[in-house]
């Protein structure tokens, strides 16, 4: 029961905004996005296959398309993506890898992400992530998606991430907060907050994030090993983000 | 109740609240039985040579002799400072009733007594020392020292107005209150029993350039400057066109006017074609005691003048000094010497005379410094370089009203050309303003400007909005943000988002601007990233929004 528990969390942990391989599902990606943008291990060894599109901001431009794959073996974790994102002046091909370890009491991991845009330039990201549960209930996460950088920089800043999460009666909870890139280190932070709900196969999530106001709802579906998302983020300003997902599992 | 003694403490220390500090008991303010101080003029307009005066005024019925008075400057930077700047002679005398002016050579009617008296703009003072000791002060301005005035000192008064003790005779005991600064009157008592004055400076037309064949409107203020009440109807304000004097309107203040009202009188005047025109206002009132200040006369351009600004650079950064290009919108040539470049402060630059005329069509520049500019722009046509002196330095902040400074062009006789009250906050460090299609000021696309040319036209941009080129390099690190909304002039405000929907930064706050514009976008202002602008935009007046998105990368290779 209790790694049932730990599963379902980790599902839900990471919540700040990644880059090619973000998953719809409650809170940010799950699964093998999750190990593959954050450096956090799932506790489960499932193998899963998921395949990834997005239009961010409503601009052909900025649409992404993935491809990723996750398995584990005892507490060994690891996974390998394949992004294009975005269009050819602007746009980028990235391949990411991931590894770590993961028990009931706690994991971590490690991703390094490397990327060729259209003139050439390349460069690469290293970091890591880990997690440890808090009771029964819940569970506080922390990563630094990019700890060490190297040549062209990365299309979006992203600094220290922490979280925590709450599950009971079906409902879960999360609070995390995230370091806003400026030019003074650590003034600003982001907030990111939301609710889910599992009726059965549907999941169903609305979520709140400030700087500036604006919210994402979305709903995903599993029938045995297959699994559908659809995600739908507003923003006062630009046009609404939306990501879709499909991924099969080894249960 | 308090003790007495309190009650005189908290009285004085009442009495030198309301008065000001330092004030000054023992000084003799006016004696007695004498000739009095009446008018002073320490500080003539422009050259002050020989235009300073001191006036003395014998109220009293009979004649008085002024053998052996002794008129004294006194310098209120230190104590003791008097000096002697004229005495009595046996055959000077104030009339009863009459005056006595002691003044320079220039001083209108001449002096009776003429004599140079160098007076200081304040704080400074005047004595008259009586053969038998009496003294009587005038100070002004702020004093340290107590021996320099009676009571209170008098204001230190504008360049070109006296202080004049009003009414003639006034005697309270105070400079603060016995003197005004008042229109100089050597010779003529301060203040009259009727006298309607059009007040300096208020004649003006509006709008200060009419449109060619639309209404406009000349406003003045009058004001009663006598001690007797004007009733209503007894005055008349004409205006006449020169050089004929044909009389065009006339008219009456409505209301009686007592001693110091003012009035503003507003002439509704038809639309006339274009060019510049003279008008005479006189301010008519029978048994008027001072004609001076009665006329006012102002010439009024109607319709463009023949130069247009063009283009400002108020902070350079290049070491090129500040420059302002003109464009000849005439069909005629016209000569660098007949125009006057100024600022807000009305520091009249006058351009080089020496330089080529400007042709119909050409552009010229009117520069602070003419070596350093043509050392920044080589290429340019240097017989269009005017250099202006003085330069009339340009203010590079904005004050409440977002009004950094206002570039004014006249012709050499006062005529209005052209005037561009400008902000400073619609440009980057060292971009010029550049006026653009529909009259609007703009950031000039180009950052060096374009002296001595015309703006660079800003192509249509096809979806609203266009980044150039959309990945920004250390290399290439600056970009052009261009935009074309539906209207001709629209409010615009640019923004950038980062990836994550983060709002990064305001690139343009909400600016009347052309439908059509252009700004830069440098590198150096943003983290690397990937980036949204988002354009938002809504017209001059009425409704509608118009937004537009481009996204844009900053990098750090090629």
């Amino acid at each position: 029961m209790r790694a049932c528990v730990v599963v379902m969390i980790l599902a839900l942990s990471t919540p700040a905004r990644a880059q090619e391989f973000v998953a719809p599902t409650p809170a940010g990606p799950a699964g093998v996005s999750a190990i593959l943008e954050h450096g956090l291990p799932p506790v489960g060894a499932e193998a899963r296959i998921e395949a990834l599109a997005a239009r961010w901001h409503g601009l052909p431009e900025l649409a992404a398309r993935s491809i990723a794959y996750g398995a584990g073996w005892r507490e060994l974790r690891w996974a390998v993506g394949l992004s294009r994102f975005g269009d050819g002046e602007l746009g980028w091909s990235a391949v990411a890898v991931a590894t770590g370890l993961a028990t009931e009491a706690g994991g971590a991991a490690l991703r390094l992400c490397a990327r060729r845009d259209a003139p050439g330039n390349r460069g690469v990201e290293c970091g890591g992530g880990a997690w440890a549960p808090i009771g029964r209930h819940a569970r506080l996460w922390a990563a630094v998606p990019q700890l060490w950088t190297e040549g062209e920089p990365p299309p979006l800043a992203r600094w220290l991430e922490i979280g925590a999460i709450a599950e009971g009666f079906g409902i879960k909870a999360w609070l995390s907060r995230t370091a806003v890139p400026s030019r003074v280190r650590g003034v600003r932070a982001d907030h990111f907050a939301g609710i889910a709900a599992d009726t059965g196969p549907i999941t169903t999530w609305v979520s709140l994030r400030d700087r500036p106001p604006r919210g994402s709802l979305g709903v995903t579906a599993a029938r045995g090993a297959l699994r559908l998302g659809v995600e739908v983020e507003s923003h006062p300003v630009l046009p609404e983000t939306v990501r879709l997902g499909v991924s099969w599992g080894s249960r | 109740m308090l003790p007495a003694g309190i009650r005189r403490a908290v009285a004085a220390v009442w009495a030198c609240s309301i008065a000001g500090a330092p004030t000054s008991d023992a000084t003799p303010c006016a004696p007695p039985l004498r000739p009095l101080i009446a008018e002073v003029l320490y500080d003539a307009a422009g050259d002050d040579t020989g235009l300073e005066f001191v006036e003395l005024f014998n109220p009293h019925p009979a004649p008085y002799a002024l053998a052996g008075v002794r008129l004294e400057a006194g310098d209120g930077s230190g104590a003791g400072r008097w000096t002697l700047r004229w005495t009595g002679s046996a055959s000077d005398s104030v009339p009863a009733g009459g005056r006595f002016v002691i003044g320079g050579a220039r001083v209108v009617p001449t002096p009776q007594a003429v004599v140079g008296l160098d007076l200081q703009n304040g704080p400074d003072a005047v004595r008259c020392v009586w053969p038998d000791g009496v003294t009587e002060m005038l100070g002004w301005g702020e004093h340290e020292f107590g021996e320099y005035f009676c009571s209170s000192p008098a204001p230190d008064v504008a360049s070109g107005q006296s202080l004049a003790r009003t009414p003639d005779d006034a005697g309270s005991g105070s400079n603060l209150v016995d003197f005004r600064p008042a229109v100089p009157s050597p010779g003529r008592s301060n203040q009259v029993r009727r006298d309607l004055a059009i007040v300096a400076g208020t004649l003006m037309p509006e709008p200060e350039q009419p449109p060619p064949f639309a209404a406009w409107r000349l406003r003045l203020t009058v004001q009663n400057a006598g001690t007797e009440t004007i009733v209503a109807g007894a005055a008349r304000i004409e205006i006449a066109a020169l050089p004929d004097s044909m009389v065009v309107a006339g008219l009456a203040p409505n209301a009686a006017l007592l001693p110091g009202d003012r009035a503003e009188i507003l002439v509704e005047r038809p639309g006339l074609d274009a060019g510049k025109r003279l008008f005479a206002v006189a301010a008519r009132l029978d048994g008027d005691e001072r004609p001076a200040n009665d006329a006012d006369s102002i010439r009024v351009r109607v319709g463009p003048g023949p130069l247009a600004i063009t283009e400002i650079q108020f902070h350079p950064a290049a070491g090129e000094g500040e420059w302002v290009e003109v464009l000849n919108r005439s069909a005629f040539s016209h000569q660098a010497a007949d125009f006057r470049l100024s600022d807000r402060q009305q520091v009249d630059g006058v351009p080089g005379s020496g330089a080529a005329p400007l042709a119909a069509g050409q552009y010229a520049v009117l520069v602070q410094n003419r070596v350093a500019f043509l050392t920044r722009y080589p290429a340019v046509d240097s017989s269009r370089v005017w250099s202006v002196e003085p330069w009339p330095s340009l203010n590079n902040n904005d004050d409440e009203h977002r009004v950094a400074d206002v570039v004014t062009l006249r012709e050499a006789d006062g005529t209005l050309v052209d005037r561009v009250p400008y902000s400073a906050a619609e440009t980057g460090p060292g971009i010029p303003l550049e006026r653009g299609a529909g009259d609007l000021w703009a950031a000039a696309p180009e950052a060096s400007g374009t002296p001595l040319g015309p703006p660079r036209v800003v192509p249509a941009v096809a979806g609203g909005l266009e980044v150039e080129p959309r990945r920004l390099t250390a290399a290439a690190g600056t970009g052009r943000i261009r935009w074309t909304v539906p209207w001709p002039r629209a409010r615009v405000a640019l923004d950038l988002y980062d990836l994550a929907g983060r709002h990064r930064a305001t690139l343009l706050a909400e600016t009347l601007v052309s439908g059509r514009g252009e700004r830069l976008l440098s590198s150096g202002d943003l983290d690397a990233g990937l980036y949204v602008i988002v354009l938002s935009a809504r017209p001059e007046s009425g409704d509608g929004v118009f937004t537009a998105r481009r996204a844009v990368r900053v990098g750090g290779g090629r």
